[in-house]
């Protein structure tokens, strides 16, 4: 199943974030990709905030991993923009990936066989404020998630 | 008398170090098993990689710290290590290697936090006076932090997006320039000009940063030029991207000086090791009542004189942590007494 | 001879101690993602009870892996750094094989997440299929064509039912079949997902 969504604002952005937020679970695995700049940590940052984490999420870049568990779940954001080039790709992330909260992956596709179940967003770029939200899911856990998204989008 | 003996452990990102600090001032042995060889081909800090080898490391390192300093774990009156933040793998080695010792031969266990550590490099050099204003700025973080005593932290303003090392190295990456990104970029601007026009973001009252801003409109350059089928001069990008961010970073720190009644400004963390923003930290305050530190190279990368110096405070103070202390990879420098 | 039994390679957390091999104490239980704060605090449990000092054992028996990346070395740090400092003899013992001992024939899982476990075959003292890693398809096929042997390990994630190791024991069982590390100081661990 696969749903587009075209923001042309950070509010817009938001309110797909939030469509997503209030129905992901524990165990929810999101892999997010996209050029650099095309506004990943943007997009996570607005989900966390839809799981009530008002904890400042910053670029884990450096730290591959950051943890945040003041929301209703934890939140682990990962990005594997430096394991792009797979010879490190067991690095022992698929315990917080299969694990007892939810998984947002910047740059997945670099680690695509350590995601598990993912629910696939791939943001594209349109022009300076438009970007292109593409989302695709393949295992029936984000049916929920997708049904309620078709309300906006096409 | 008996001595003051802290042996501190530091293994929060790729450095396992160990280092005796004798009676607050004297350094005995500090052991620093850097790993940048490796983690060159792979673009930045590989985390895996980096608690692997921490594992083969820690125990070289430690024999080595203590023959150094020719002193027996007898002698040593706490054992401070990093609990965070950092890589929570990496963390975790020098942690149990903290309590085994403490465990071992029974001495108190004594938590730093990474980011305490690299302010309080700067009294290898001469004594912090409050208040003073530290410009913390590495890899993973960038935060202005206004201390009104010693262990007091306030944390002012950070990033919302990427840290300023970050930018660095993603940059670097960006133009084809090796690891680290600081380092390179650093090298090359000195033989550029600033002719490229980056974009100054969060132009507003705080003192918080946004990185990624001027990082995409280097990306945004980058491709432009390619489109063009022009070439890009690295120099100059190096110079001018290097300019916008330690400008950034200065003309949001300064105004604290009036604000805070500082008193003493220092730099902490990696990037301090930038050749342009100590020369400008100098520079923009040298009309200004304020004493400027700027730590010595050494003391801008990662070791562990830095935790066994806030180890000695934190002894003085008692603050000693139970053996089911863990590791807290997001630990916030304000809640360094939380563990 | 005094023997310190660490492992924190899985799931679990274990702290064993032997005299003369015979195990005077033992605690284990489910401690995931919890070993880097409990396995030192488990550790002076133990030095408490039997009055033996950290310093004064005379070998220290750890798992090595495969398993938990981040379980693995916790207990092999401490280990480690024993071992360094009071110069007892390290032996390491496959993570898998601990599941058992040496009077049987078993098969040892542990779960390697992405649809695949971590399988080593054992049969008393031989090795019959070396730690490595299958696909749980292979797995099951693998079982189903070896019903003379036992199959040890948290089989849920498989949808069978597999018996609960007794780690300690296993540890201890097998040690003297373990030659001790040569250079304590340069252990490493075994990850198998290289």
């Amino acid at each position: 199943m696969e749903v587009r969504y075209v923001s042309n604002s950070l509010e817009d952005t938001k309110k797909l974030a939030l469509m997503i937020g209030k129905n992901l679970f524990r165990g929810s695995v999101i892999s997010l990709n996209g050029d650099l700049g095309a506004g990943k940590t943007t997009f996570t940052q607005s989900l966390a905030l839809s799981l009530g984490i008002e904890d400042k999420v910053s670029s884990p870049t450096f730290n591959i991993l950051k943890c945040y568990f003041d929301g209703s779940m934890p939140f682990y954001h990962i990005d594997a923009y430096r394991l792009e080039d797979g010879t490190n790709a067991n690095i022992g992330l698929e315990e917080v990936i299969e694990g007892d909260g939810v998984c947002v992956i910047e740059w997945g596709q670099f680690i695509k066989e350590m995601v598990f179940e993912p629910l696939d967003i791939q943001i594209k770029i349109l022009d300076n404020n438009s970007r292109e939200f593409v989302i695709t899911s393949n295992f029936s856990k984000y049916d929920v998630i997708m049904e309620d998204l078709k309300e906006i989008c096409r | 008398m008996a001595d003051k003996i802290i042996l501190g452990i530091e293994s929060s990102c790729d450095e396992t170090a160990i280092s005796i600090l004798k009676n607050d001032t004297e350094l005995l042995a500090n052991v620093v098993s850097t790993q940048i060889a490796v983690h060159k081909k792979y673009g930045g800090v590989m985390p895996e990689i980096a608690s692997r080898l921490h594992v083969e490391n820690i125990g070289v390192v430690l024999k080595e710290a203590l023959d150094t300093a020719g002193i027996t774990m007898e002698e040593v009156s706490a054992i401070a290590v990093t609990s965070g933040p950092g890589l929570i793998g990496a963390l975790h080695v020098g942690l149990q290697c903290a309590k085994t010792l403490a465990l071992m031969y029974h001495k108190p266990l004594i938590p730093v936090h990474h980011l305490s550590g690299h302010i309080y490099a700067n009294e290898y050099v001469k004594p912090l006076v409050f208040p003073c204003l530290c410009i913390v700025v590495s890899g993973g973080n960038t935060e202005l932090v206004v201390m009104d005593k010693h262990l007091s932290f306030n944390v002012i303003g950070e990033t919302r997006d990427d840290a300023i090392g970050e930018a660095f190295d993603k940059v670097a990456r960006v133009v084809g320039l090796s690891y680290p990104g600081g380092v390179s970029i650093d090298r090359l601007s000195k033989e550029g000009k600033h002719t490229y026009n980056l974009p100054r973001p969060l132009n507003d009252h705080t003192y918080d940063y946004s990185y990624s801003g001027i990082k995409t409109a280097v990306i945004n350059l980058v491709n432009k030029l390619k489109q063009k089928g022009e070439e890009v001069n690295v120099p100059d990008l190096a110079r001018s991207f290097q300019d916008t961010a330690i400008d950034l970073l200065l003309d949001k720190a300064l105004p604290a000086v009036d604000e805070y009644n500082i008193k003493q400004v220092v730099l902490a963390g990696g990037v301090s090791a930038n050749s342009y923003l100590r020369e400008q930290v100098v520079k923009r305050l040298e009309n200004k009542p304020v004493d400027v530190v700027i730590p010595p190279i050494w003391c801008t990368t990662d070791n562990a004189a830095m935790i066994a110096k806030v180890g000695s405070y934190l002894y003085d103070e008692k603050v000693f942590a139970p053996l089911s202390l863990s590791a807290n990879p997001c630990w916030k420098i304000e809640d360094y007494r939380k563990f | 001879m005094k023997v310190l039994i660490l492992d924190s390679s899985n799931t679990d957390l274990s702290v064993g101690v032997s005299i003369d091999n015979k195990i005077i104490y033992k605690m284990s239980y489910e401690a995931w993602q919890r070993q880097s704060e409990f396995m030192i605090p488990e550790i002076e449990k133990a030095v408490k009870e039997t009055g033996i000092e950290l310093k004064d054992f005379d070998e220290i028996l750890c798992g090595k892996g495969p398993g938990s990346y981040t379980g693995i070395r916790i207990a092999l740090t401490i280990a480690k750094t024993i071992s360094v400092m009071s110069g007892a003899k390290l032996k390491l013992i496959s993570s898998l094989r601990m599941f058992g001992n040496r009077e049987k024939k078993f098969i040892a899982l542990i779960n390697a997440r992405s649809a695949r476990s971590y399988i080593g075959v054992y049969d008393h003292d031989q090795i019959i299929l070396e730690d490595t890693i299958l696909s749980n398809e292979e797995v099951k096929k693998y079982i189903f064509e070896h019903p003379d042997y036992e199959v040890y390990g948290d089989l849920n994630y498989l949808n069978l039912k597999g018996k609960e190791p007794m780690i300690i024991e296993g540890m201890l069982s097998f040690s003297s079949l373990i030659k001790e590390e040569e250079n304590p100081m340069s252990s490493k661990p075994v990850y198998l997902k290289d």
